[in-house]
């Protein structure tokens, strides 16, 4: 694994222990350029994984509190009339920041979601008539509860296609918890890692790594399969097999890789497709698509 | 339970099960005590997969196995040899699963276990044991898959199993036709506790004895016609010489050597015999037989009785082709018969029938108004048929005749022969069976209870009649079997009779009952009956003709047949054949699989060569990793390197794994 990138995984990984492989994901999906979505019970260290990503990249952060009164003007902005030149100026929302935290996503109305989602899509606002746009890198960190909690509006499959990935932190084993409340005290201060520059040039690379034929081949096989078979409540679009390839890119980059292997797809398909499969079937089976869609396809037969 | 059986207790738990599915089927020569051992024995190892139990101590153990040598030892005596051998075999096994703690262990049990599955043909041979042992086999041979094989999961190598045995089956049959029959190097123990059939006396109330017994006699079965029921009357055991009390076999007829000629004329029947062995010298057979073929190891000879003998007594099923003509008199050999013999009585006994005979006046008439007026007494009596006789010991014709008047088929046959030879009308009492189950359309099943005596009286123009009073007092148990004629107290005499009559009102049990008898005695003619003739006439089928050069030819010709067999299945074709073609990651996946990994459909060949890599050794493992390197560069990347160089990896994977196997095939390439 690149070095930086490791450095960078250990530092986050002081703040929330044990989870490196939901941080190593979270990187991959940032250098693929995509939004995340975290799903997990309160208090799992959701916000607190989104602000240390932020920190660590050095990024403009703001975090929206969702609840079902917030309206899309409160996330986006407003233009309010300035009486000293008689004309409206538009004042930016949270949503003008390159790292925005939505925080408890699924308890928003749903004009209030779609209103995010169109900024997560397009990059961009209208207000007014106005288009504004959005900073450049701009991700969105969505943090969701668990459907089945009160007071949630679960995300439609259309909204939630437009997340690049979807992780759960779940909760922390024994050594590390037994870690994080002997280390309390101690500061839990970051420094920027990954400065803005150093992102944008991995971003680069990331799109320049190759995936050759026998790869692209296993990869379309997979997404055919959800499509073919009956197994699968929600087939997975062309945006997701374009999610699945950028990933699977960054992942072979952070391995310090310029080519991309079955392993790569493999490590991030779940993360990548499992909300896509299931779309709102939450909870109702306890079982993984995407660990059941790995199952059926052979990597060696491509 | 919801705990894990971890992979490495597996073996165990499987080699536990089928412990107990093998000794299942012996439990009639296990003693007591070694079921004990069994119980425990079982029920430790089988805890052993889902808690730790620490293995006895080497010391313990041992004095314990002293300790139950010793009490086979004490206990052989009673169970005779073959049981104690079968005992000992399951007393080593159980010690052995005590002691279970290392991999080398388990190969002693299977080992063991195999030898438990041969003795259990011993005691059964039917097709259906063939069948449960085979599915032992299958398991025994899934454990030692698993010991070998290591940690893998067990449904692709229960495949692997499965495969391999199907493999077998054509070599097995193959060498099961070819191989030379040889004679057993040492004479098989026979089982002393054989219900015997007929013997070779009758003591009024013997037979009611066997006819609690359902055991098959034997199996008769016809080409063309079969006799009615009536007719069938299966001539065994001829006896001429009472003392008062029990008829034997006198002075036995005159040897067989030089036989007369008999003109066998008249309606026939012909049928092959398949009957279980006897203990005795005597076999079955309808009037008068023709032996036309024998199948089984021992000659079979016709006497001046028309009975039907081997030489020895038949410890082996006999296996033998008949012709029978029914319509023929029986009065050969007047010349040499000696009528005194058949005239004897015990001096000074039954004085009431003596008299009642004189009383008869039968000076005048000739032997079949004899034999009419004396019948009649049965007819016009109140004579009746039962199973339980009462007891008659002394004068037992005249208590049978004048005071109870209830008896069985051999009560009416002993008193009137008596009442015949009184009446100087030479008689003797024949013993066998009457009557049998029609199975299929051409198959006829006799059992114990089809055991039956009858009576022969001489007529100078006749020659010998028979007389079956039985069948004057009871005439159902001649046409419609022996259920048919006894009342309801006497038919739960016999054993499993409930499920008999159940059998046989049910109809769709009785066709499977006849198929399975059908099965069986197909599967005992075409197997178990397998010798050396059934190999020569395969030859002469083949051949024409079973000299030795043909025998050698054949032999030959099967062995290299077998061996291109064998060949077929571990050439690895692909790898010779299609190298350039088939992609080189699913070659050396094929290698692994030839050796017993199984890849899992969603593995990548990186992922599936580190789970097995704690299996290989560190060459092949470095090997191996040198191949993957250089397949995902090919494959993977941009960098170019040449096929060839992938392919150079590749081979020395190969015939690093494979070195053991086939080292002709490294030197090849």
């Amino acid at each position: 694994m690149r070095s930086d990138i490791r450095q960078c995984i250990d530092k986050i990984g002081n703040i929330v222990r044990g989870k490196q492989t939901q941080i190593e994901l979270s990187l991959v999906c940032i250098l693929a350029n995509g939004h995340l979505l975290l799903e997990d019970l309160p208090g799992m260290g959701k916000t607190t994984l989104s602000q240390a990503l932020a920190t660590t990249l050095g990024l403009d952060y703001a975090r929206i509190q969702f609840t079902s009164d917030l309206l899309p003007a409160d996330m986006l902005g407003v233009n309010i009339f300035n009486q000293s030149n008689n004309e409206f100026t538009f004042h930016g929302g949270p949503i003008f920041n390159q790292i925005v935290l939505a925080d408890e996503i699924n308890r928003a109305s749903p004009k209030t979601q779609s209103a995010l989602l169109e900024a997560m899509a397009e990059r961009q606002v209208t207000i007014d008539g106005e288009t504004y746009k959005l900073p450049d890198p701009f991700f969105v960190i969505a943090s969701q509860n668990p459907l089945h909690q009160s007071g949630t509006h679960p995300l439609p499959e259309s909204q939630l296609d437009r997340f690049q990935m979807q992780i759960s932190l779940g909760y922390p084993d024994f050594e590390s918890e037994k870690q994080m409340l002997l280390r309390q005290d101690s500061p839990l201060v970051l420094d920027t890692m990954l400065p803005i520059e150093t992102l944008t040039a991995m971003q680069q690379s990331v799109s320049k790594v190759i995936m050759s034929d026998s790869v692209i081949n296993y990869l379309l096989k997979l997404v055919r399969l959800t499509r073919e078979s009956s197994d699968f409540p929600n087939a997975l679009s062309p945006r997701a097999t374009k999610a699945i390839f950028r990933c699977a890119q960054a992942y072979a980059f952070i391995n310090r890789r310029d080519f991309v292997t079955p392993e790569d797809i493999q490590f991030i398909l779940p993360s990548v497709t499992e909300h896509r499969l299931r779309g709102q079937l939450y909870n109702q089976t306890g079982s993984s698509y995407s660990e059941h869609l790995l199952q059926q396809v052979d990597p060696l037969a491509a | 339970m919801s705990q894990q059986i971890s992979p490495s207790k597996l073996p165990a738990l499987i080699a536990v099960a089928t412990f107990c599915y093998t000794v299942m089927p012996l439990a009639s020569p296990i003693m007591v005590w070694v079921w004990v051992l069994f119980i425990c024995a079982v029920g430790i190892a089988g805890a052993r997969a889902f808690y730790d139990i620490p293995p006895l101590k080497n010391m313990t153990l041992n004095l314990f196995a002293v300790f139950c040598l010793g009490l086979l030892v004490v206990f052989s005596d009673d169970y005779g040899l073959l049981s104690t051998m079968v005992n000992l075999l399951v007393v080593a096994c159980c010690l052995k699963f005590l002691m279970l703690h290392k991999k080398s262990d388990l190969h002693v049990i299977l080992v063991v276990q195999i030898f438990l599955i041969a003795c259990g043909f011993i005691y059964h041979q039917a097709v259906g044991f063939a069948i449960y042992y085979s599915i032992a086999i299958c398991s025994l041979l899934y454990v030692a898959f698993l010991l070998n094989a290591g940690n893998l999961r067990s449904k692709p190598s229960f495949r692997q199993t499965t495969k391999l045995l199907i493999q077998t089956v054509p070599i097995a049959v193959a060498l099961f036709l070819v191989v030379p029959r040889l004679p057993p190097f040492w004479q098989t123990p026979t089982e002393s506790n054989t219900k015997t059939g007929l013997s070779e006396s009758v003591t009024p109330g013997d037979i009611a004895n066997l006819a609690q017994s359902a055991d098959l006699v034997f199996r008769a079965e016809f080409n063309g016609e079969i006799p009615a029921p009536a007719e069938r009357y299966w001539r065994s055991i001829v006896l001429d010489y009472f003392d008062g009390a029990t008829w034997t076999i006198g002075s036995e007829a005159i040897a067989n050597d030089n036989q007369p000629y008999l003109r066998y004329e008249g309606n026939v029947f012909r049928y092959l015999i398949m009957a279980e062995p006897t203990q005795t010298k005597w076999l079955f057979s309808l009037d008068i037989p023709r032996v036309t073929d024998v199948m089984s190891s021992q000659n079979i000879y016709m006497n001046q009785n028309y009975q039907l003998h081997a030489n020895g007594a038949a410890t082996q099923p006999s296996l033998y082709v008949l012709e029978s003509y029914p319509g023929m008199k029986l009065d050969h050999y007047q010349d040499t018969l000696n009528f005194e013999k058949y005239l004897q009585v015990p001096n000074n006994t039954n004085p009431q029938t003596n008299a009642w005979i004189d009383s008869l006046n039968l000076a005048n008439k000739n032997t079949l108004e004899i034999i009419q007026l004396l019948t009649s007494k049965f007819t016009q009596e109140a004579f009746s048929y039962t199973l339980k006789p009462p007891l008659m010991q002394n004068e037992s014709v005249d208590q049978f005749l004048f005071d109870y008047q209830r008896g069985f088929c051999s009560h009416y046959a002993s008193a009137l022969t008596y009442m015949l030879r009184i009446a100087n009308v030479p008689a003797r009492i024949v013993t066998g069976y009457q009557g049998g189950q029609v199975q299929g359309d051409a198959i006829i099943t006799v059992r114990q209870y089809d055991a039956h005596a009858w009576v022969e009286a001489w007529d100078d123009t006749v020659g010998w009649i028979r007389i079956d009073p039985t069948s004057l007092v009871a005439p159902n148990r001649l046409l419609s079997g022996l259920f048919s004629s006894l009342d309801d107290e006497d038919s739960d005499l016999i054993e499993g009779n409930e499920l008999f009559r159940n059998m046989a009102s049910f109809w769709g049990l009785k066709q499977l009952n006849d198929l399975i008898t059908i099965a069986n005695h197909n599967w005992s003619q075409m197997v178990l009956d397998f010798d050396q003739d059934s190999q020569r006439s395969i030859l002469e089928s083949l051949f024409g003709d079973a000299n030795a050069k043909n025998l050698i030819t054949f032999l030959i010709a099967s062995f290299i047949a077998i061996g291109a067999f064998i060949t077929f299945l571990f050439v690895p074709w692909r790898r010779w054949f299609s190298a350039g073609e088939v992609s080189a990651d699913v070659l050396l996946v094929e290698a692994l699989e030839n050796k017993g990994y199984d890849k899992h459909v969603s593995e990548t060949l990186k992922q599936f060569c580190q789970r097995i890599s704690p299996e290989l050794n560190r060459e092949q493992n470095n090997l191996v990793n040198k191949f993957i390197d250089a397949f995902y560069t090919y494959q993977y990347s941009t960098e170019s390197i040449k096929y060839s160089q992938v392919e150079a990896c590749l081979m020395d994977s190969l015939n690093c794994l494979t070195k053991r196997k086939n080292k002709a095939s490294n030197a090849n390439s």
